[in-house]
């Protein structure tokens, strides 16, 4: 009969010390497990945040070149197609304003629907313009609210590949906004009203014209002309604005 | 003593790698569920008055017009209201000042088949050589395309009516609209499927109207 050891001290196993510490490796399961998602989380806001304020309207030229360029004997190129550009005059530049001119000073605002596909202008609560336009088609024209931070008479715009390449010399009346995206003349097609773009505010040459010399750009310490772009615009004049750049 | 450490050290570093994946989780996702609402300036609108419309039949001519993208040319309408209820449309183009203006379309509609004749806003061609202007009867709208200088198109006709050549020419899908250009001489048409869902977009090729089917839809 075996004696009963219940008063007395357990015999200790040679292991009981590792049976002790087993909860160690389930917290740095857990801990690998925090430390991955961390980094995806962290990776997908970085890249959020690359897209979002870094991306680019045309990615052949939005990093190398958003300067003045003038070239009348240069050839463009557009689905395919050979376009000839319209001729620039660096005294295009200070245009005669005929938007407003008759209206009283106030803060001007550029409105741009891009459920309608339409560009309203405002001089305090006075509608100076009203047009159509062509927006992002190729990428997305980037909601949000936005300062004109150069304007530029003309430049060249280049991008995509293969059969979708293209290179725009002599755009007409640039008004950038944000990185390249920008509101100007598109002369390779007539499609107002519809998306086709890539990523811009493609205007008709004449009402980018009108737009250019009445917008201000940036002056010392003051922005340039304010620009909302809208998913919507409701009838009660509410610009709608999902998912916006946040500056 | 040793094990304790490192409890707290793996405690230390859970904690801290939570709140960052948190708060990174909780930026990305403001960032893309927020919405912004701005109101536009309230519009100063003239004074409006109302106006009676004569009821006599025979009216003055009425015009309409529209200015090329470049500011260069315009395209202008003068339809007249016969006395038999008919309208006669004279289209014209002409330089923007109006200057060497040539006559490119006219028509006569009838009671019986009345439409309604209209100069839509991507009318020019982007190198001011075409225009198309658009004939609304009933549900269907056509869109007839012609030189902007009033010379026959390639094959001798006046003009080409772009739902009859997609009707000749194309497959399955049924004409819907003309939108506008894609280049100088591309029209870019949108269809519709037997089911009424949205088809494939087409270009149109001037003077050939030879049809190009796109994987784009526009």
């Amino acid at each position: 009969m075996p004696k009963k050891l219940s008063n007395q001290k357990k015999p200790r196993p040679a292991n009981s010390r590792k049976k002790k510490n087993v909860l160690i490796p389930f917290k740095k399961l857990i801990f690998f497990g925090f430390t991955v998602l961390s980094f995806f989380v962290f990776t997908n806001s970085v890249l959020s945040l690359y897209i979002a304020n870094s991306s680019c309207a045309n990615d052949g030229s939005c990093k190398s070149d958003l300067s003045l360029s003038i070239d009348n004997s240069a050839v463009g190129m557009f689905e395919g197609k050979k376009i000839l550009p319209p001729k620039i005059s660096q005294a295009n530049a200070s245009l005669p304003q005929v938007l407003g001119d008759n209206v009283a000073p106030g803060e001007k605002h550029i409105f741009v629907d891009l459920s309608t596909q339409t560009l309203t202008a405002y001089q305090g609560s006075v509608l100076v313009l009203k047009t159509l336009v062509a927006t992002g088609k190729w990428n997305r024209t980037p909601t949000g609210n936005f300062h004109i931070w150069e304007k530029l008479v003309s430049t060249r715009m280049k991008g995509g590949e293969g059969a979708d390449a293209y290179d725009l010399p002599n755009v007409p009346y640039v008004m950038y906004f944000h990185n390249d995206f920008g509101l100007h003349g598109a002369y390779w097609h007539d499609n107002f009203g519809h998306p086709m773009s890539h990523g811009c505010v493609n205007m008709r040459q004449i009402d980018a014209k009108a737009l250019y010399a009445w917008a201000d750009g940036p002056v010392g310490n003051t922005p340039g002309t304010e620009v909302s772009i809208c998913d919507q615009i409701t009838g009660s004049g509410q610009c709608i604005q999902n998912n916006p750049i946040q500056k | 003593m040793k094990t304790s450490r490192i409890e707290l050290d793996t405690l230390f570093l859970f904690i801290v790698a939570a709140g960052v994946g948190i708060a990174l989780a909780m930026y990305s996702g403001h960032r893309t569920v927020s919405q912004n609402r701005i109101t536009l300036p309230a519009v100063e609108k003239p004074n409006s008055k109302s106006f009676l419309i004569p009821s006599s039949v025979a009216s003055k001519p009425r015009t309409v017009s529209q200015i090329s993208p470049d500011g260069t040319k315009l395209l202008s309408m003068t339809t007249t209201t016969n006395a038999d209820f008919s309208n006669t449309y004279n289209v014209m183009a002409s330089n923007a000042d109006g200057s060497n203006k040539q006559m490119i379309y006219s028509g006569r509609d009838s009671v019986v088949s009345h439409g309604s004749l209209s100069i839509p806003f991507n009318t020019w061609s982007p190198d001011d050589k075409y225009v198309f202007i658009t004939l609304a009867s009933g549900s269907a709208t056509q869109a007839l395309a012609m030189r902007a200088d009033g010379q026959p198109l390639g094959d001798a006709s006046p003009y080409t009516n772009v739902a009859t050549v997609f009707a000749a020419n194309g497959p399955d899908s049924t004409y819907q609209e003309t939108t506008g250009w894609a280049s100088d001489n591309l029209l870019i048409i949108n269809t519709k499927t037997p089911s009424g869902s949205k088809g494939p977009s087409y270009w149109l090729e001037l003077p050939d109207n030879s049809l190009i089917q796109l994987s784009t839809q526009f």
